[in-house]
């Protein structure tokens, strides 16, 4: 071993030296600190974020099922766009929400996703009208998709584009 | 709906798909050549007795 | 030795001067070419998807990273668990590699998934189960690195660290099955063991993604490993070097 210390005593017998040397090698403050903020933002955001899970949406049934309970409470809302009954208004777009054949007409405020359309689901965050109707007037708009995936038909798209419109339904492929 | 909606979509959602494969062909470089700097600068001051693989 | 060129132990000893081996140099190039072949279908090659569109493509990036993540994550856990009960340093440096690379992992699952949907959900970020709980994962991977940073003895700080990375293994659980348990923006698994819900090409990108991501991740952590083997080492050797340099100065310890 060509590892040659200046001197030559036995290094044996250091162990005292060793924890000594070692701790002054690694004391850290910035790494403690990291650690007890780590561990205070996880701690609220568990509290915080999981408690409320459970009802981190409503469904358009449920929703009109607890209508009396939940007042202008603001909460998010499920259900699925029924078609022909989107319309574009001045501040944003109206449509109806169905879930297990309930449905809510929506108001909503600003400019809808990209992927909303017809018989897509959507979460909404908003709240019951005040005149205690079941219409539901909603500012933020988020579409859900599904885990499946299926193949943009192109030869279906030519023929869409030829013809100015966007194909309906596309038939599953592959397999 | 028309046609500038399905050329608004494949145009819009490019610039999301480049940044998110960047993201992680980047990550992992930068992580893989950092790591091997390292790696070659530590290897000079060890004993090559201590270093097991070859 | 014959020449003091390169330092003590320069390139004229025998053993290797970096983290690379034979092993780790053909590991190397199977990766490039698999990351290559990723690009080609992922990126070129595979369909856009109906609803989404070229969005679609984000997914084969971002589900091989989570479950890299996952993987490193077990890893951990198992050389935590190793180490507390056999007291092995080296499963105690293989906990280490592995979490930092499933922290690098997981940062790249969550970047990618809020990229992801923008584009599709129409915000990047929501706070419901499967976002929280991973975020929750991203914390505790920084934590567990954070402990090994604190300044105390190899064996304790090894031990808290080990402590922390038994706890990873019911947070990534929690993950897994949040979009289960609760209701969640987030959808269910694509791939399952009831059958995949994509097919063709896109499944074919999907699982060349796997591949990739796989071998880049063994490739990180056995150098990430080599180097902290190395760093214990050079720890030893500056230590025995100080020792050495006190004694020689007549310090009293």
């Amino acid at each position: 071993m060509e590892l040659t210390p200046r001197t030559g005593p036995d290094s044996e017998g250091g162990d005292d030296a060793v924890s000594v040397v070692r701790r002054k090698r690694r004391v850290s403050v910035p790494a403690m600190v990291i650690l007890v903020a780590v561990v205070a933002i996880g701690g609220f955001v568990m509290v915080k974020a999981l408690g409320s899970a459970t009802t981190f949406y409503r469904n358009a049934d449920e929703a009109v099922a607890q209508r009396d309970s939940l007042g202008v409470r603001r909460f998010r809302l499920q259900g699925t766009v029924v078609p022909g009954t989107i319309a574009q208004t001045g501040e944003g777009v109206t449509f109806e929400i169905s879930y297990n054949g309930v449905p809510i007409t929506v108001h909503h405020v600003g400019d809808p996703p990209e992927m909303f359309k017809e018989n897509q689901t959507v979460l909404l965050e908003g709240r019951f009208d005040a005149d205690g109707t079941n219409a539901y007037d909603s500012d933020l708009m988020i579409v859900k998709h599904s885990e499946v995936y299926k193949e943009k038909e192109q030869e279906r798209l030519k023929e869409a584009e030829a013809n100015g419109q966007v194909p309906v339904t596309t038939m599953r492929s592959g397999s | 709906m028309s046609n500038a909606l399905i050329l608004g979509e494949a145009t819009g959602t490019w610039p999301y798909v480049a940044a998110a494969w960047a993201v992680v062909f980047g990550g992992m470089g930068a992580y893989a050549f950092a790591t091997v700097v390292r790696g070659r600068r530590l290897s000079k001051k060890v004993p090559p007795e201590k270093r097991r693989w070859s | 030795m014959t020449t003091e060129t390169a330092g003590p132990f320069g390139a004229s000893d025998s053993g290797p001067t970096s983290t690379g081996s034979r092993t780790t140099m053909i590991l190397g190039i199977v990766t490039l070419v698999a990351l290559g072949v990723l690009v080609l279908f992922g990126l070129i090659l595979s369909p856009a998807d109906e609803n989404q569109g070229d969005a679609v493509r984000i997914m084969y990036v971002h589900v091989p990273s989570a479950t890299l993540s996952y993987v490193g994550c077990f890893l951990t856990a198992i050389g935590s668990a190793v180490f507390l009960w056999r007291k092995s340093r080296w499963w105690d440096l293989v906990a280490y590699a592995s979490a930092e690379v499933a922290a690098l992992f997981t940062a790249f699952t969550l970047v990618t998934g809020m990229l992801w949907g923008r584009p599709t959900w129409g915000v990047f970020w929501v706070w419901d189960a499967r976002l929280t709980s991973e975020a929750m994962l991203m914390l505790l991977l920084l934590g567990y690195l954070a402990v090994r940073g604190i300044a105390a003895d190899y064996g304790v700080r090894a031990k808290r660290a080990a402590i922390v990375g038994l706890l990873l293994v019911p947070n990534v659980f929690i993950v897994r099955q949040s979009v289960q348990w609760w209701r969640t923006l987030h959808q269910t698994p694509t791939l399952s063991l009831s059958g995949a819900e994509i097919q063709g090409l896109m499944l074919f990108s999907l699982f060349t993604g796997f591949i990739a991501i796989t071998l880049s991740f063994i490739w990180m952590v056995i150098h990430r490993f080599r180097v902290a083997w190395l760093e214990e080492q050079v720890d030893a050797e500056g230590l025995d070097t100080a020792i050495a340099e006190r004694r020689a100065e007549g310090v009293v310890l």
